[in-house]
C-alpha cells in the first residue's frame, strides 16, 4: 500500500509536491486509506460481483433489484426497504415480529443475471454493512451446480447484534468443481430487525506458493507407512485419542484365551500410547471392557460403558456387563460412576448437541438382545451420571450391536445401517423392536426421551440401502461396515462403505452407499465401488495378485483426514478369517472419487482400528482372526500431504480451551491458509466410530491473521476437545492445535 | 462564511483547501459515505439481553422430510432372543478366544480340516456336540492328528 501511494505521490507535478499542506494531505490520506481497508477488510480490493450492491435499484415488486425474499415456518415477519441506508438511500430491512419455527432470509437472486459468477477453486471474501438487534443472524450460502442446479452449501457467520452500521465479512470455502454461481445474504432466525446494505463479493484467492519438488518418490502421491518396532503391549479393541494427543488402548480380557478356557477378571490392562514419543504404558483396567462402548465426554474424560460378563459356550451367547467407568487423562486411571439401567455387550455411543451421551444396543446379561437405552446426563460441574430408568421415556426399539448413531444438524439421530454381528435389524413394518418402513437404516427423533409419560419417539425408515434384505443387492452385508458423517458435517453427508456378513462363506461387499440428510427427502444412494487389492494372509504374505472383481471388504477402517477427504484403509474379505485386503485409498467427497494410496503392510481385520493423529499422520492398530491370535504391531501412515513442502504453523488462537458456539476467534499463522476446521478425535471399535466428524470453520480475513467462525449450532459439533487443523493453498495441514468448545 | 468567501478562500489557499479536502474524500471513497448525503448516523435499538445474547442454533430447512414410513415407537422391555452364533462362530468347538466358522467353507469333513489349519488353527476341543461332522479322535478333539 505504501509503495502504491509512492507511486501516485511520484506522478503529482514537482510544485505540488513541494507544499506543505499538500504532504499532509497525502500523510493524512495515508492514514485514512489503512483504516478504511481494515474497516473494510478488503472487500473493496478487488472487482464487487454483486449486482445493486448497495440495493438502490428496484426490481419487481418494490424490491431491490438482483435481490429476493426467501423463508419458511411459522412466523410474523416484514421484508422491504429502510432509509437506514450504509449509504446511498435504501437498505434491506427484515423483521420477525413473532416466531415459532421457521427463518427469513435476504439473498442474491438465484439466476444468471445476478448471482455472482465464480470460478471453481477460488474463494471470495462476501462482506456487508448492517445492524442488528437479534443474534440471531446468520450469513448463508448458496451454489449453482453446473449439473445439479442450485443447493444449500453452507452457514458462514452469525452476525453479532450491532446498534449502529458494523461491517461483517467471511471467506468462502474454495467453490467446489462444476460450481459456476454463487448466491448469498442473511437469514433471520430469532425475533427481531436486520438491516443490511453495501454487499460486496470480491475474489480473494489465495495462491498456492510455488510447488516444492517432493523428493520422497512414491510417497509424494501415495505416503508412506511405517510399522513401529514396539508393540501396543495390550489386546485392545478400542482405540480413543485423548485431548493430551495420547492414545488410550482400552483392553479387557482381549478375546483371549486362558487355561481354563474362562476369563479372568483383575488381571487386565490397558495401554497407554503417546505418538510423540512413542512410549506406551499400561494402567489396570478394572474390568472387563472387552466389547464395550466408550466416547469422549465434553471435559475430555473417558466414559467407558458396559462390557464382557461371559464368553460364549456351545449353548450360550456372550453376555453383558451394566457397569460403567470414567478414564482420567491427567491421573491416566479409570473410576467407577454407578452402574447402568441394564448389561450391554457391544452397546453403541453417541454425544448429543448439549453434552449427554446416549447409547443403544448389544447383548445383556443373559445374551440377549436388550432394548435398554442409556442417557448419561452430562454436568460440567459434576461429570454427569447415568439417568435410572424412572428419568427416562424408554422406546424399548432394539438397534442391534453397535449400531452406528449419528447426530444429525436437527438434533435427531441417523441409524446408518452399519452395525457388528447378526443380520441387520429387520424392516418389516408392524412388528415389535424394529425399524419400521425402510431398508435398514432409520431417523429416530429422541425429543421425547426425558420425558417419562410421553408418547413414544418416532423412528422414520430410510431407503435406498443396497445390502439389506429387499435392498437392490438382496443381501445383508452391512455387518462390520463402516459408516460416518462426510466432512464437513455442514454437508450432513453419510456414506456407508463396505461389510460382511457372519457367514463365512459370503465375501464382502464393494458396495458403498451415500445419503444426503440435508436434501428434502433424504436417501441413499449407491456410491463408487471400493477399489479392489491384493489379498494377503494372516502374516502380511501376498496371496493373490488381485481380489475378485465381485468382491470388496469388510472391517475397512474410514478416517476423516484434515485435507477433507477420507481413507479408507484395511480390511478383509472374511469374517475374521485371512485373506486381507492389502488396500487403502483416500476417498474425496467433493469428487465422489477414489485416489490410490500406499496400503498398511499389516492385516487388519477384525478388532483392528484406525485413528487420525493430531500431526496429521494415520495410525492403525490390531486384527484378531478366528484362531485368536491378535496382533499388537502398530502402523504409522503419513499421508502425501506431509511430503509437500513446509506445513502451516498455528503461532497463535485465541481462547483455545474457551471457544463457544456462534462466536469468532483470532488465528495467527506463520503463513496465509485457505480452510480451517475441527476434527474429533476419535473413539473407534469394531469399524464404529459415529461421532468421527470434521466442522469447517469459516475464515474472515486473508491474511496471517484471520477470524475463524464457529457454528452456532451444538448438533453439528457437539461440545468437547477438537483437533483445530488449518490448510494451506498446496493442501498440507498444520499440526493440531487443541480447542475446547463448549 | 459564506459560498463566495469559501470559493475565495480556496484560491488564496489551494494547498491548505487540499489538506483538508483529500483526506476527507480519501475517507468517503473507502467507507463509503459521502458528505453530500451526510445525515444523522443510522440506528437500530438493541436491548441488553439482545446484545449479551448467544446465538441460538442455527439449523437449516430443506422444504420436505424423510419419506420412510413412520412409527412412533413404545414397545414393552422384551429382550430379543439372539442365536448363540451370532458373532458367527461355532462355540461347539475350541476355546472361548477362537471363532471355528458356523458354515467352514469347504466341501468334505477333510477339506474343513485342512481349511482350519490353514487358517491357523490346531487341532480343537469339541465342547458341545460335533455339529459339523469334523473327523474327530476318541479324546474328544476334532481334526487332530490321526483323527
Amino acid at each position: 500500500m505504501k509503495n502504491r501511494l509512492s507511486r501516485y505521490r511520484d506522478q503529482l507535478p514537482r510544485k505540488w509536491r513541494k507544499l506543505k499542506p499538500m504532504r499532509a494531505a497525502f500523510g493524512a490520506a495515508t492514514l485514512a486509506l489503512p483504516i478504511a481497508v481494515v474497516a473494510s477488510s478488503g472487500a473493496n480490493a478487488g472487482v464487487n460481483l454483486v449486482v445493486n450492491a448497495s440495493a438502490e435499484q428496484t426490481g419487481t415488486g418494490n424490491f431491490p433489484l438482483c435481490f429476493g425474499k426467501y423463508g419458511y415456518g411459522n412466523n410474523t415477519y416484514s421484508i422491504g426497504t429502510t432509509s437506514k441506508a450504509h449509504s446511498g438511500s435504501k437498505a434491506i430491512q427484515v423483521t420477525i415480529s413473532k416466531l415459532s419455527s421457521g427463518a427469513r432470509t435476504v439473498m442474491t437472486l438465484e439466476n444468471a443475471s445476478c448471482a455472482p459468477w465464480v470460478t471453481p477453486g477460488h474463494q471470495y471474501n462476501l462482506g456487508l454493512w448492517y445492524m442488528s438487534n437479534t443474534p440471531n443472524a446468520v450469513m448463508v450460502l448458496y451454489r449453482h451446480d453446473a449439473k445439479a442446479g442450485w443447493q444449500y452449501w453452507t452457514d458462514l457467520k452469525n452476525l453479532p447484534t450491532a446498534g449502529r452500521y458494523a461491517y461483517a465479512s467471511v471467506r468462502t470455502p474454495q467453490v467446489p468443481a462444476n460450481t459456476d454461481q454463487i448466491a448469498w445474504g442473511v437469514s433471520v432466525y430469532g425475533k427481531g430487525t436486520v438491516i443490511t446494505d453495501d454487499y460486496s463479493t470480491v475474489d480473494a484467492t489465495v495462491q498456492a506458493a510455488p510447488a516444492a519438488a517432493c523428493s520422497a518418490g512414491a510417497a509424494c502421491t501415495r505416503g508412506a507407512w511405517q510399522v513401529m518396532s514396539f508393540t501396543g503391549k495390550v489386546r485392545a479393541m478400542h482405540a480413543i485419542l485423548m485431548y493430551n494427543g495420547k492414545v488410550l488402548l482400552v483392553a479387557g480380557s482381549g478375546n483371549v484365551a486362558t487355561a481354563n478356557d474362562v476369563f479372568k477378571p483383575g488381571s487386565f490392562q490397558t495401554a497407554v500410547y503417546n505418538p510423540a514419543n512413542g512410549s506406551v504404558t499400561t494402567v489396570p483396567t478394572p474390568a472387563d471392557f472387552f466389547c464395550s462402548g466408550h466416547i469422549q465426554l465434553p471435559n475430555g474424560k473417558v466414559l467407558v460403558l458396559g462390557g464382557n460378563a461371559a464368553y460364549p459356550t456351545a449353548t450360550h451367547g456372550y453376555e453383558g456387563l451394566k457397569t460403567s467407568y470414567i478414564f482420567n487423562p491427567v491421573t491416566d486411571r479409570y473410576q467407577r460412576i454407578h452402574d447402568l439401567i441394564g448389561a450391554h455387550w457391544y452397546p453403541s455411543a453417541t454425544e448429543l448437541g448439549n453434552g449427554d451421551i446416549i447409547s443403544f444396543g448389544g447383548l445383556d446379561d443373559k445374551g440377549d438382545g436388550t432394548a435398554v437405552a442409556e442417557y448419561f446426563k452430562y454436568n460440567g460441574a459434576t461429570g454427569g451420571s447415568w439417568l435410572p430408568e424412572s428419568a427416562i421415556n424408554e422406546d424399548f426399539n432394539f438397534w442391534g450391536l453397535y449400531p452406528a448413531m449419528i447426530l444429525m444438524a436437527n438434533g435427531e439421530l441417523f441409524y446408518t445401517g452399519s452395525h457388528v454381528f447378526g443380520n441387520n435389524i429387520s424392516i418389516s413394518g408392524g412388528a415389535t423392536h424394529v425399524a419400521v418402513g425402510g431398508d435398514g437404516a432409520a431417523v429416530y427423533n429422541i425429543s421425547a426421551m426425558l420425558h417419562p409419560g410421553a408418547a413414544g419417539d418416532s423412528i422414520t425408515g430410510i431407503p435406498g440401502l443396497q445390502d439389506t434384505p429387499g435392498g437392490p443387492a438382496g443381501t445383508d452385508m452391512t455387518d462390520q461396515s463402516m459408516s460416518i458423517l462426510l466432512p464437513p458435517a455442514q454437508s450432513q453427508k453419510v456414506m456407508l462403505m463396505g461389510g460382511g456378513n457372519i457367514d463365512t462363506g459370503n465375501p464382502g461387499t464393494r458396495l458403498t452407499d451415500l445419503i444426503n440428510l440435508n436434501s428434502a427427502n433424504p436417501h441413499y444412494v449407491p456410491g463408487p465401488l471400493l477399489p479392489r487389492g491384493p489379498e494377503i494372509n494372516q502374516q502380511g504374505k501376498q496371496t493373490a495378485k488381485l481380489e475378485p472383481a465381485s468382491d470388496g471388504k469388510m472391517y475397512v477402517s474410514m478416517v476423516i483426514l484434515p485435507n477433507g477427504q477420507v481413507l479408507e484403509t484395511g480390511g478383509g474379505l472374511l469374517d475374521r478369517q485371512a485373506p486381507y485386503i492389502k488396500e487403502a485409498s483416500m476417498y474425496n467427497p467433493a469428487t465422489n472419487r477414489y485416489t490410490s494410496m500406499a496400503a498398511d503392510p499389516q492385516p487388519r481385520g477384525y478388532h483392528s482400528t484406525a485413528l487420525l493423529l493430531p500431526d496429521g499422520r494415520v495410525m492403525t492398530y490390531g486384527n484378531n482372526p478366528g484362531d485368536g491370535s491378535y496382533n499388537e504391531k502398530i502402523s504409522i501412515y503419513s499421508p502425501p500431504y506431509l511430503f509437500h513442502g513446509a506445513r502451516p504453523q498455528i503461532k497463535s488462537v485465541a481462547s483455545p480451551t474457551a471457544w463457544h458456539y456462534g462466536k469468532s476467534y483470532n488465528l495467527k499463522t506463520n503463513q496465509k491458509i485457505v480452510s480451517a476446521e475441527l476434527i474429533r478425535p476419535a473413539a473407534v471399535t469394531h469399524q464404529s466410530d459415529p461421532n468421527q466428524r470434521y466442522v469447517a470453520l469459516s475464515i474472515s480475513g486473508n491474511g496471517t491473521s484471520v477470524g475463524l467462525n464457529v457454528t452456532s449450532n451444538h448438533n453439528m459439533a457437539p461440545p468437547g476437545w477438537y483437533m483445530l487443523f488449518v490448510n494451506n493453498a498446496n493442501g498440507v495441514p498444520s499440526v493440531a492445535k487443541w480447542i475446547h468448545l463448549n | 462564511m459564506n459560498t463566495k468567501n469559501i470559493f475565495g478562500a480556496i484560491r488564496r489557499h489551494p494547498g491548505r483547501t487540499l489538506a483538508v479536502c483529500v483526506p476527507l474524500v480519501a475517507v468517503s471513497v473507502f467507507t463509503g459515505s459521502t458528505m453530500a448525503s451526510a445525515q444523522p448516523e443510522a440506528t437500530l435499538a438493541v436491548s441488553p439481553s439482545a446484545a449479551s445474547a448467544s446465538p441460538a442454533p442455527y439449523v437449516p430447512y430443506f422444504g420436505g422430510s424423510v419419506s420412510g414410513e413412520t412409527r412412533v415407537v413404545k414397545n414393552r422391555d422384551v429382550p430379543i432372543k439372539e442365536p448363540v452364533n451370532i458373532d458367527g462362530c461355532d462355540h461347539d468347538y475350541g476355546t472361548g478366544s477362537q471363532c471355528i466358522p458356523w458354515h467352514i467353507p469347504a466341501s468334505s469333513p477333510q477339506a474343513a480340516c485342512a481349511w482350519l489349519k490353514a487358517n491357523g488353527f490346531g487341532s480343537l476341543k469339541v465342547y458341545g456336540t460335533n455339529r459339523q461332522h469334523l473327523p474327530e479322535n476318541s479324546a474328544g478333539y476334532v481334526c487332530a492328528a490321526g483323527a
